[in-house]
């Protein structure tokens, strides 16, 4: 197991290079959301039907109940009270112990557990067996909290990465004997304050986390890797103005290794993109952002969690849809909103 | 937020928060207005145990005038809650919220103070308390976090405003409720006077809130 500490941290956030564009800022409509939660959403993750992509499943966390799965017209369609889980990731068609599954994941602060669950061909979800396993190999000082998974594209291997409002961060390998699923620990490291989001970018392999009050790190997603950490975007800059660094996702475009690094920027309710390959330099300078303001639906504030799944192509979202947490609706309720990912790249002028 | 017409939205290169609002004088009052109730002159101390909420004062662009001292009766959902952390067996009363919904000037908004001490539970009250920046802060000492969200739908607007108040005093003037073995209470009523300053503003704050709510921070 390889541990590191958050003196490995590499601070190489640098002045944007010469050249550079400067940010762009938009603001753009949803076209659809979800009925409201029961009590407070957190993080979305998408469930892709390729074979009916209309089909296609949104699943919740609302942080006092569980899980809520919606359908693309925001209907929800299962609801599972487990806990108060706070982030979930889900990897489709990974194989494990020779099985081929679809996994979710999710982070549980009651117990400070990772909980998994199987999803079916028609995207329902059912508890693993087992179902909850410590979030980390001790006793922390503080709540379980972000989550992502990482699905390396050259080994196959699955892994979890959940982090610790301590700023603790633990990389467990998920594998899978006799129809059962276990962890193994394969690498630990921390970052200096608060962490939430957590996404990995299985064929880039990297793995972002966000530091609520420092900003975005980047760390190499092989767990034989040492933690260096690379901060692309600090708390103050141009698309960072304040705040907290909330959930985080990798929305494709182009070629399987392109496409960007999309953010929640809590404190300006506002979304900001990063190009997914780092420069020769390894910066990856932030592109700009985008708000959504009231259209068919209301605006999103207070952004939090999200995810972009290309794989949803449908009349309403050509290029796929990107889900977001808002936290404020008519009758002071929260739900989730869904954004076409086309609108995104067009109103910021990207491939 | 403005909203600003998609086909368009692409050309625009905007400054980091330009995107914020840009109103008619017009609605920047309506939206920089919160009047409840009566006008009235702000709060010089603590106005009692029956429930209310008197909010008078300046903070940055935004005129508070809430005069509520029948919270149900003006429309306005008042809840109170109470958070612990684990001492041993027992539970210490590390913090408190105040929280208020309400439709002001046609607008959901929502208000939040939040406070903070080692342990609330060793004073007897009435009990002052300096506000301070530091987190859970030992002696007679606090802090105020106030916090008013809202999105004005039509005009496309999202307000979204936290802020930590370090200069002015707390009087934790009551705090009833039944509580059990550890000290845990989830219901009765909590009360108080702030008067803080902060820029050359002021705000003068005097609650009586029912507590719906308890939780303890593992």
């Amino acid at each position: 197991m390889n541990r590191g500490a958050a003196v490995t941290l590499t601070l190489l956030l640098a002045a944007a290079p010469a050249g550079a564009q400067a940010p762009v800022f938009a603001t753009i409509t949803a076209v659809a959301e979800s009925e409201a939660v029961e009590a407070d959403p957190d993080d979305p993750a998408i469930w892709v039907n390729a074979d009916d992509p209309a089909q296609s499943r949104i699943i919740g966390t609302d942080k006092q109940v569980g899980l809520v799965v919606f359908d693309l017209a925001g209907t929800a369609v299962q609801r599972l009270s487990d806990g108060r889980l706070n982030n979930i990731d889900l990897r489709q068609h990974v194989s494990l112990g020779g099985e081929e599954l679809t996994l979710a994941a999710a982070t549980r602060r009651d117990d400070d557990t990772i909980v998994f669950y199987t999803i079916d061909a028609e995207g329902t979800l059912a508890p693993a067996e087992p179902f909850a396993f410590p979030g980390a190999p001790r006793e922390i000082g503080d709540d379980i909290y972000g989550l992502g998974l990482y699905h390396d594209a050259r080994s196959g291997r699955l892994y979890v990465v959940v982090n610790f409002k301590t700023g603790d961060v633990f990389q467990w390998e998920v594998t899978s004997t006799d129809d059962r699923l276990a962890l193994e620990l394969r690498r630990e490291w921390s970052v200096p304050s608060q962490p939430e989001g957590i996404v990995a970018d299985d064929a880039l392999g990297s793995i972002y986390v966000g530091e609520e009050d420092g900003g975005i790190w980047r760390f190499p997603a092989d767990p034989e890797a040492e933690p260096i950490g690379t901060m692309i975007d600090a708390v103050g800059s141009a698309c960072l103005p304040v705040d907290d660094v909330e959930g985080m996702a990798v929305g494709p475009s182009g070629g399987p290794e392109d496409g960007y690094l999309v953010v929640s920027a809590q404190g300006v309710n506002r979304y900001v993109l990063y190009p997914r390959r780092p420069d020769a330099e390894g910066r990856q300078p932030c592109l700009g952002g985008v708000e959504v303001g009231t259209g068919p639906t209301d605006p999103v504030s207070e952004t939090d969690g999200l995810d972009v799944a290309t794989g949803v192509v449908t009349q309403e979202f050509p290029r796929g849809v990107m889900v977001v947490q808002d936290d404020r609706n008519e009758g002071f309720s929260r739900n989730f909103k869904f954004v076409s990912w086309a609108d995104v790249l067009e109103a910021l002028g990207l491939d | 937020m403005i909203r600003i017409p998609l086909l368009i939205a692409s050309a625009i290169i905007l400054a980091p928060g330009a995107l914020a609002q840009e109103l008619s004088d017009a609605d920047r009052a309506i939206n920089n207005t919160i009047a409840v109730g009566e006008a009235t002159q702000a709060p010089t101390q603590w106005l009692g145990a029956v429930p209310h909420f008197v909010m008078i004062g300046e903070f940055d662009d935004y005129t508070f005038a809430i005069n509520a001292p029948d919270p149900e009766a003006a429309g306005v959902a008042l809840a109170g809650k109470r958070e612990y952390r684990p001492n041993g067996e027992a539970l210490d009363f590390i913090d408190f919220e105040v929280a208020l919904d309400a439709v002001i000037g046609g607008i959901e908004r929502s208000i939040e103070m939040e406070f903070e001490n080692a342990n609330f539970a060793a004073y007897e009250f009435p009990a002052d308390f300096a506000l301070q920046g530091a987190a859970f802060p030992e002696g007679n000492l606090s802090n105020l976090e106030l916090e008013f969200e809202w999105e004005w739908v039509e005009k496309s607007v999202v307000v979204n405003e936290e802020a930590l108040f370090t200069d002015g005093t707390l009087t934790f003037a009551l705090n009833e409720g039944e509580a059990d073995e550890r000290g845990l209470s989830d219901s009765g009523v909590i009360g108080g006077f702030v008067t803080v300053t902060r820029d050359g503003q002021t705000l003068a704050i005097s609650f009586t809130a029912p507590v719906r709510e308890a939780e303890i921070d593992e």
